[in-house]
């Protein structure tokens, strides 16, 4: 009987960790746009900002824009784009928000576009999750969960696209 | 005859080998003889360490460095290099303990001795964050023919360009290469290797 309700469980846990590869994606919706994966990083001890990345799909046929993210967690969000040049690296803001072209898709990952999360309320830590508004200019806003992966985490780590 | 020629030009020709061979050798392992034991810094500066140690520029003489420029408020590039460093340190071995890896900042103002030494703590702990005065930051920085400056954004706060590549210095105080963001992994790690080899 033991060694039935052992292997029952057993084919039980087989089950639930196949689940996930079926499941869908880390993703959220708002009109034609998919926010696929979002995800940041967790903070250094005592560092004051964090980097938040995630890929945009449009699938409509009309141009969007993030303009805006925000998260009653982190004093301000400005979208960045990290420039590499003649030996030099630099970050500035996107102006007036991030296009993303009708039926495309724009990635922002380590190393390029990145959202910046200045004085988070407390540190980013591995494996919780960070609420956040992203305002589209035609679909609109949407409520997503960033998942916090390891500090310095490469792209690799974590695309599950 | 043609017997004592070969005898000849055998003796000649290891003559040649004998004597330059040596300072082929030499001159690989010392650079331009001109500079040889040459200290890498052009300018002299003093800075102090995340543990509160006074570092000059002449500590950083004859030994391999690993310098890479960053501050604690750059989100994206820094924490990725950081990361990176402290990886291939792991995987180095016993070969990176030769190698004297530092974090500079460029963003002295705002990154003290104690913030230094909170933010590395996430890192490998043989990496040493080195701050000061921005003059003596820059005279380490421009004396490697580099440079960083302040950009102000319209919000009243600030970032810092950089240099984004990691410079390696070896123990004679040539400069070996840089580690790039884009290059391969293995590349990066065979530069290091390379590196820990000169000291």
């Amino acid at each position: 009987m033991k060694a039935h309700r052992l292997w029952a469980t057993l084919a039980l846990l087989g089950f639930v960790s196949s689940v996930p590869v079926m499941a869908p994606a880390h993703e959220f919706r708002v009109g034609d746009i998919r926010i696929v994966h979002p995800w940041a990083r967790a903070t250094p001890p005592g560092a004051r900002v964090g980097a938040g990345y995630l890929t945009v799909v449009n699938k409509g046929l009309i141009d969007d824009q993030l303009i805006e993210a925000s998260s009653s967690t982190i004093a301000s969000i400005e979208i960045h784009a990290t420039e590499t040049g003649g030996g030099i690296s630099r970050m500035r803001a996107i102006p007036g928000g991030l296009p993303i072209p009708a039926d495309g898709r724009v990635s922002l990952e380590p190393g390029g576009t990145h959202l910046m999360l200045v004085e988070p309320t407390k540190p980013l830590v591995q494996g919780e999750l960070v609420r956040s508004t992203l305002r589209f200019k035609r679909a609109g806003t949407v409520e997503v969960e960033f998942e916090v992966d390891a500090i310095g985490a490469p792209k690799s780590a974590s695309e599950h696209d | 005859m043609p017997y004592r020629r070969l005898i000849l030009t055998t003796v000649a020709v290891s003559a040649t080998v004998a004597v330059l061979v040596p300072a082929t050798v030499w001159l690989h392992r010392n650079g331009n003889p001109a500079s040889a034991g040459a200290r890498p810094f052009k300018q002299r500066f003093t800075l102090v360490s995340h543990r509160g140690e006074t570092v000059t520029d002449v500590e950083l003489s004859g030994r391999p460095l690993v310098l890479f420029f960053g501050f604690t408020h750059c989100p994206d590039v820094c924490p990725t290099a950081l990361a990176e460093i402290s990886k291939l340190l792991v995987e180095l071995g016993p070969a990176a303990d030769r190698l004297s890896v530092f974090f500079v900042s460029v963003d002295p103002e705002r990154d003290s001795s104690g913030v230094l030494a909170n933010y590395l703590s996430a890192f490998d702990d043989r990496i040493t964050g080195l701050t000061g005065n921005v003059g003596d930051v820059a005279r380490l920085i421009s004396g490697l023919g580099a440079s960083f400056r302040k950009i102000e954004n319209a919000e009243g706060s600030y970032a810092m360009e950089h240099p984004a590549g990691t410079y390696l210095l070896r123990a004679n105080g040539t400069l070996l290469g840089t580690l790039d963001p884009h290059e391969p992994e293995a590349a990066r790690r065979a530069k290091l290797r390379r590196l820990a080899a000169s000291g």
